[in-house]
């Protein structure tokens, strides 16, 4: 699904990521574990096109297709989606007018007809429900004066309603007390299928306790350093990264 | 902007200015003193000529609208007093300051300066003994950046200024303790003092300028700011002019990349008192503060006009003008922040607020933004009202006396502009002067 | 900064997407063209005015030969000619129609065509509608249902000849013949505009509307409206603009007046959508227009709301005179700017009476070439005990060849009022845009939803049909303001 071949990216003239590669089939979790600094963001970013980031080599290819060539609108109507690390706020703008606009234009860029109102709401009740969320959290404006852990279940609401082929995982679990990790990630498990890749991104290993990656890359220096199966992760959490050049 | 349009009618012979004051009446009453360099003499001549053809302003002039100018014609307009030798009274102690020069009635007081502990790499001297004696040092500084503005007063100091300070820096001197000058007057009689700071790369300074005087004067002072690339100047000004004093100024600041003014105004006195600003930021990273502190009474007018140009990528300029009013006092704002395109990444910030403590007193205030680029983050704020009815309240529940209660809430509302004075020397100066304001305040039992 | 780069190349290529811009083709009476004191006779004689209105008018005139144009507005354009346009258009009627059914058929599909149908079966549930085309109002609907409960809705033109009285009381009161440049002309010349008079107590069963259309070329408009709620009455008043496209530039000088009695409450809302011009800033609509309301009672209230999208230039400051004791008045605004639009829009509020309140909440974006300013004027005046002010700007800019500039005027005589002001002028957001787009909008798209979401609090405060319009409205101005 996911191929990410010798990627190298500049960030305002820093080289952040230097020979990346990485890939994720379909149906797999892949976590990308690493130190502060080592380029974790970058790559979610790269992944998603924010402006700002160069690759200055390298190719990343998703589904067949050239990623890198994709407006950030076209990869999500492709099915790429980003929890962001630190979702931003859109302050006059209702959560319901924004997951319904993003809904609607991503089902038209998919051949699919609009969801009117009532469609709309039973969609996102469902989903508001097994996160524990009420409706009265669509009528604010999209995360202007939520906490961190509302911010980030807002996240898991959208990625749950666009149903995305390759998730995105940045950092989801900072922020979050046990209560709330626990349910983004039952909320992540629950979309775990045969069809859809998951590059989880995070720090520490404690969300991988939770959910239960395929494989575990340790990115340092911007580079791939060594990839292994779960227990990486621990081994990891005991020994911290400093075997790859970085203080844990 | 009405300005330009008006001026042009002046040229045409049109002068809307208050009649029996124009600037002919001012330069004939002003005697421009002889010597100098040969481009010093033409840059006087332009100035003089240029006054002539554009006039005086006029209250249809935007940044004019609020000011009585028919009342100039109560000050003194021209002639020199002798200069009475009267000790002049110091804000720093002798230990507190780096140097110190006194004028007194727009002349140099040699005798009364005290320059023994300047460092190497630091001039400070008489514009005057400097233009006879090394016009070099002046030579595309002194008038560089008053000249192509078009600010009456500032054409007419350039015309007639007599003597004033120069405080120049080398490259990389930090000069650590702040420099002090006393302007003082005393009599019936007008001066145009002419101050000049250039700042060399990396170098820093602070200076204290102290303005004070008794009986009616017109004092019309020109600064000009040059700062190099990395440079740092600390501009404090306490303008406590004389009640029925005429204080006219105009501060006109260029900041290379990376430089940094910190400018704050205390501003208590003069019957009139007007402040101009023209802040250039003309390089990458330049930053300025621009500060003032005010506080009037009786029947008098005090004026802030600002104008901060953002002209390179991530410069920054943060104003705050606080304020209170008492009597029949009146306050007028204008401050300008403009953007030009090109400036990406500038911020810009800017609060006036203002307390009326009776109510005969007036304000009218303008904060501006003028924005031609859009990687900007600008604000500005500006809040008019009364002091806080409940904490007024509190404090008097308390046994506080209502003036007593007033000062208090006055002093910590002005205190939060003073608290950013770097230099704890200069802070300490401009509390014990708002100290003593709010005292007499409560000593009238107004 | 894809987005500069991206906004730049879209304004260049922005094609005419200016949907009103049709021209009617129907049978015209025009006074001969210029200004002079025959002509404005001939207006009066035409409208078969009564003496002193036409004494009115002519001191006007002669009191707007001595004056200027006014040259304090951050606004550029060539003089104006005022001998080189018509200053009376008509289509051609008997008489005037009686009745919708004797109205021109091309006029009526005119409206149609422009979303305001005149016919009451088809007509938006619960709103009344004046339209006037060019110079005169050429239908009026639902007034017999308004007349039932005493409420007066015509023309201006008619009700000099059926109210006089009414007209005459208050006509020129808020906006005096010698106010501003403008102003004194539209009062020399003003031809028709709405007129509307609520008696005391009344509640206005329905919006009232005022649709404004320019179709003759080289003609100004200008209209003038009177509106007056007595003691207690409330009305919401609607009005539209729109005209052909053309390359010259027209000029509209309206002038609005507004008059609130004790308890009364008149809610005046625009949706100014002229023809702005094309890309290149050829054409469109100069909109030099004086709106001022009096809360003469005590606890009136007015509330300006407008939506500027349209016009070349925009000239304009609805205000308040707030004397009425706990008086209080509202602008709500949102002005937008794109290619090379100019707009110089603001308020001023002058607060006489005790306990005045007013809160003035203006959102502002420029696109393209625009150039946007807010100005403003708050003024307490000595005996507006314990008056208030809230005063927030806020400027957004799309792309970097436009302008935001905010000029606020803030005076203040008595201490127990209290002045609030707070501005800020920034960027559409780079991270907000990406996240929009990561979720599959595509720019304009995300364009469109932050910009709605800016002007939410001044959206809101308009009437539900409008605000829809309006919103669609927003999106539509900003069309290629990115890439």
């Amino acid at each position: 699904m996911l191929e990410i071949h010798d990627l190298h990216v500049s960030v305002g003239g820093a080289e952040i990521l230097k020979g990346l590669s990485l890939n994720v089939a379909a149906g797999e979790v892949h976590a990308v574990m690493g130190p502060n600094g080592s380029g974790k963001s970058t790559l979610s970013y790269v992944l998603a096109g924010r402006p700002g980031y160069d690759v200055t080599a390298g190719t990343v290819r998703y589904k067949g297709r050239d990623l890198l060539a994709m407006a950030p609108e076209e990869r999500a109507a492709a099915g790429v989606f980003l929890a962001f690390q630190y979702p931003v706020e859109l302050p006059g703008v209702s959560g319901a007018t924004f997951l319904r606009t993003a809904l609607n234009a991503v089902r038209k860029a998919r051949g699919e007809k609009d969801l009117d109102a009532m469609q709309f709401l039973k969609a996102v009740r469902e989903r508001l429900r097994s996160l524990s969320m009420t409706e009265e959290t669509l009528k604010r404006a999209l995360n202007v004066g939520f906490s961190g852990g509302e911010k980030k279940r807002n996240e898991m609401l959208q990625m749950a309603l666009l149903e995305p082929d390759l998730a995105v995982l940045d950092e989801t679990d900072s922020g979050l007390d046990i209560d709330a990790l626990k349910l983004v990630a039952d909320g992540v498990n629950a979309l775990r299928a045969p069809g859809r890749a998951m590059l989880v991104i995070t720090h520490y290993q404690r969300l991988l306790s939770h959910i239960v990656p395929d494989r575990v890359h340790v990115l340092a220096r911007g580079r791939i350093q060594r990839s292994g199966g779960k227990e990486l992760a621990l081994e990891l959490e005991a020994r911290g990264y400093a075997e790859f050049g970085h203080a844990a | 902007m009405p300005s330009s349009a008006m001026r042009h009618e002046r040229a045409m012979g049109l002068d809307l200015t208050p009649p029996g004051l124009s600037a002919e009446r001012f330069l004939s009453e002003g005697e421009p003193l002889a010597g100098g360099p040969a481009w010093l003499a033409a840059l006087r001549q332009q100035a003089t000529l240029r006054l002539r053809v554009e006039g005086l302003p006029a209250n249809d002039d935007e940044g004019w609208r609020q000011t009585p100018l028919a009342a100039l014609k109560r000050f003194p307009l021209g002639g020199r007093a002798a200069a009475v030798a009267t000790p002049a009274s110091s804000l720093l102690r002798a230990e507190e300051r780096a140097a110190r020069l006194v004028f007194r009635n727009g002349a140099l007081q040699p005798a009364a300066g005290d320059m023994a502990a300047l460092p190497a790499g630091v001039t400070l001297a008489s514009l005057a003994e400097l233009w006879r004696a090394e016009p070099a040092r002046l030579a595309g500084r002194l008038g560089r950046l008053s000249a192509t503005e078009g600010l009456p007063f500032a054409q007419l100091n350039l015309s007639l200024a007599a003597d004033g300070y120069a405080l120049l820096i080398d490259d990389g001197v930090r000069l650590e303790r702040p420099v002090e000058i006393v302007f003082a007057g005393d009599g019936e009689a007008a001066w145009h003092p002419r101050v000049l700071i250039a700042l060399g790369r990396d170098s820093t300074a602070a200076v204290l300028e102290c303005h004070v005087g008794r009986g009616a004067y017109l004092a019309n002072g020109v600064s000009e700011l040059l700062l190099a690339a990395g440079a740092r100047l600390g501009y404090c000004r306490v303008q406590d002019e004389a009640p029925a004093a005429l204080h006219l100024h105009a501060g006109m600041a260029e900041l290379a990349g990376g430089a940094r003014l910190d400018s704050v105004v205390l501003s208590l006195g003069g019957g009139l008192a007007r402040n101009e600003w023209r802040v250039r930021l003309a390089g990458e990273g330049a930053e300025v503060r621009l500060d003032e502190v005010f506080a009037l009474r009786g029947r008098q007018q005090g004026e802030t006009i600002s104008v901060i140009e953002h002209l390179a990528p991530h410069t920054g300029s943060a104003q705050v003008a606080k304020g209170v009013l008492d009597g029949h006092a009146r306050k007028v704002f204008q401050g300008k922040i403009a953007v030009a395109s090109g400036a990406a990444k500038a911020a810009g910030s800017q609060l006036n607020k203002t307390l009326l403590l009776s109510r005969t007193a007036e304000v009218a205030s303008k904060p501006e933004l003028e924005i031609n680029c859009d990687d900007v983050q600008c604000s500005h704020g500006a809040a008019v009202g009364a002091l806080d009815e409940d904490q007024l309240f509190y404090l008097r529940s308390r046994g506080v006396p209502l003036l007593q209660a007033q000062a208090l809430l006055v002093d910590g509302f002005l205190d939060q502009v003073v608290e950013t004075v770097a230099l704890p020397t200069v802070a300490a100066a401009l509390r014990a002067r708002i100290a003593a304001w709010l005292a007499e305040r409560e000593g009238n039992g107004t | 900064m894809a987005l500069d780069a991206g906004t730049v190349a879209a304004v260049d290529a922005l094609a005419e997407r200016y949907k009103y811009g049709f021209v009617t083709d129907i049978e015209q009476e025009t006074a001969p063209k210029g200004l002079n004191e025959d002509i404005i006779r001939f207006i009066s004689a035409k409208k078969a005015e009564p003496e002193w209105l036409l004494a009115w008018r002519l001191k006007a005139y002669r009191h707007w030969l001595e004056m200027r144009d006014p040259k304090w507005a951050r606004v550029k354009h060539p003089p104006i000619d005022f001998q080189d346009a018509y200053y009376y258009a008509a289509p051609k009627t008997k008489e005037g129609p009686k009745s919708l059914d004797e109205v021109d058929p091309e006029l009526l599909r005119t409206y149609e065509k422009l979303g305001i149908p005149l016919h009451e079966h088809e007509i938006l549930a619960g709103v009344a509608v004046d339209a006037v085309f060019d110079s005169v109002s050429v239908a009026t609907t639902f007034k017999k249902k308004l007349e039932e409960v005493g409420v007066i809705f015509c023309a201006i033109s008619e009700a000099v000849q059926k109210h006089p009285e009414l007209v005459r009381r208050y006509l020129g009161t808020v906006v005096p013949y010698s106010d501003n440049f403008y102003a004194t002309l539209n009062s020399a010349v003003f031809t028709d505009g709405s007129f509307v008079y609520l008696p005391k107590g009344v509640r206005c069963p329905m919006e009232l509307s005022t649709y404004f259309r320019i179709n003759a070329a080289k003609t100004g408009q200008f209209e003038r409206t009177l509106i007056i709620a007595d003691a207690g009455a409330h009305v919401s008043y609607l009005e539209g603009c729109t005209a052909p496209m053309r390359d010259e530039n027209q000029l509209h000088a309206a002038v609005v007046e507004l008059v609130a009695l004790d308890d009364a409450e008149i809610k005046y809302s625009t949706v100014q959508n002229w023809y702005p011009g094309d890309a290149e800033g050829r054409g469109g609509i100069y909109n030099f227009v004086t709106k001022r309301g009096a809360c003469r009672g005590r606890h009136s209230k007015i509330s300006w709301t407008q939506v500027e999208t349209g016009s070349a230039i925009t000239w304009k400051y609805p205000s308040c005179i707030l004397q009425g004791e706990g008086s209080s008045g509202a602008f709500y605004s949102i002005a937008i700017v794109n290619n090379r639009q100019q707009a110089d829009t603001g308020t001023k509020m002058l607060h006489i009476g005790r306990n005045t309140r007013s809160t003035i909440v203006s959102k502002g974006i420029s696109a393209g070439r625009g150039q946007n300013t807010y100005r403003g004027l708050v003024r307490m005046q000595g005996g507006a005990e314990n008056a208030r002010n809230h005063t927030r700007c806020d400027s957004l800019l799309i792309g970097g060849a436009c302008g935001a500039h905010t000029v606020p005027y803030i005076e203040s005589k008595n201490p127990t009022a209290r002045v609030e002001h707070e501005a800020t002028t920034a960027r559409i957001g780079e991270d907000q845009l990406f996240y929009c787009r990561q979720r599959g909008l595509d720019e304009e798209q995300a364009v469109s939803l932050i910009v709605n979401g800016f002007c939410k609090e001044v959206l809101q405060e308009l009437p539900m049909e409008f605000a829809v319009e309006a919103q669609k409205l927003v999106a539509l101005s900003l069309e290629g303001s990115v890439g």
